[in-house]
């Protein structure tokens, strides 16, 4: 008895106060989970296949492969990039999807690196990305012909 | 290969990879210069639900959206501008003026910007447009939005767990 009045609780808190949806109030909507409840509240468990990091891998993998077989080098977004994402709604379905407004690759990806990040990636991602810089240019690897 | 301010070949490369994986993506097509006041006033009266953005210009600079005042003045100081590209030697071709669909969300959830290195995202920064000058937006931290149908689902599984 007790599960079930939590569940309509739930039920009915979700569905009135956490909705998002400007254009359309009957369309289920979107929610801002904060990084510290991530441990508590994962979605990717239970589905992947609609998860913004699949989104975004994804559309990496096949903008490697596009831009790589397009101009014959080796694309520079395998080392680095910064890609920006927002939500859009599906012409034909009418569910809301993610879409690329922008892929930076340049000095503007510094624009946000000055918002400290609360998981503390930033000094891990210079790190990284230091070695990377290190290992291309002794193995010229931007000047080899793309391969996969 | 492509080169840096080249949004439109990015765009055209971006809206395959996103029709091979199912997805739709804003199209963008380049609009000539001797149109782009026409365009201009069309958003600004209501009749063209569009954005003009430039190429080779980053953080909303170059950018007409139907909240931009004086556009066409915006665009004749622009074009102004762009007329002294060639004579000061830079390196790179001569900007071009986009046309995409206005994009309601963008105001009002904002954009996500993955840093991604070899292949791998290390962080996420969730920013949003702030009413006042141009350019000013909220920033955020390990913040993402996940559909909603999903939290309802882990939160019943959780009170399943937490009851029994």
């Amino acid at each position: 008895m007790r599960f079930a009045f939590f569940v309509v609780l739930f039920y009915n808190l979700t569905r009135t106060f956490l909705r998002y949806d400007p254009v359309n109030p009957g369309n289920p909507g979107w929610l801002i989970v904060d990084g510290n409840d991530a441990h508590l509240i994962d979605p990717l468990a239970l589905d992947p296949e609609r998860s913004y990091e699949k989104y975004v891998l994804d559309m990496l993998g096949k903008m490697v492969l596009a831009e790589e077989a397009q101009y014959g080098a080796v694309s520079g977004l395998r080392l680095f990039g910064r890609w920006d994402v927002s939500v859009c709604r599906h012409k034909a379905t009418g569910k809301y999807q993610y879409f690329v407004n922008e892929v930076t690759r340049s000095w503007d990806t510094c624009l946000f690196h000055h918002h400290s990040d609360p998981e503390g990636m930033g000094d891990f991602l210079l790190s990284h990305l230091a070695k990377l810089l290190h290992h291309c240019v002794t193995t010229e690897f931007l000047r080899s012909r793309p391969r996969l | 290969m492509l080169f840096v301010g080249q949004k439109l070949e990015t765009y055209n490369l971006l809206n395959k990879c996103a029709l091979s994986l199912g997805y739709q993506q804003p199209s963008v097509f380049a609009v000539p210069e001797d149109e782009l006041e026409l365009y201009a006033s069309d958003i600004a009266d209501g009749k063209r639900d569009a954005v003009l953005k430039r190429t080779q210009s980053g953080w909303s600079d170059y950018v007409v959206t139907p909240h931009t005042k004086n556009p066409k003045s915006v665009i004749k100081k622009a074009l102004k501008e762009q007329r002294q590209w060639k004579s000061s030697n830079h390196w790179f071709d001569e900007p071009l003026w986009l046309c995409q669909p206005f994009m309601a969300q963008l105001l009002h959830i904002g954009e996500y910007r993955s840093f991604i290195v070899n292949g791998a995202i290390y962080y996420t920064v969730a920013t949003t447009p702030l009413p006042g000058p141009e350019g000013s937006m909220e920033m955020a931290g390990g913040r993402m939005h996940r559909p909603l149908d999903a939290y309802r689902c882990v939160s019943l599984f959780l009170l399943s767990f937490s009851t029994t």
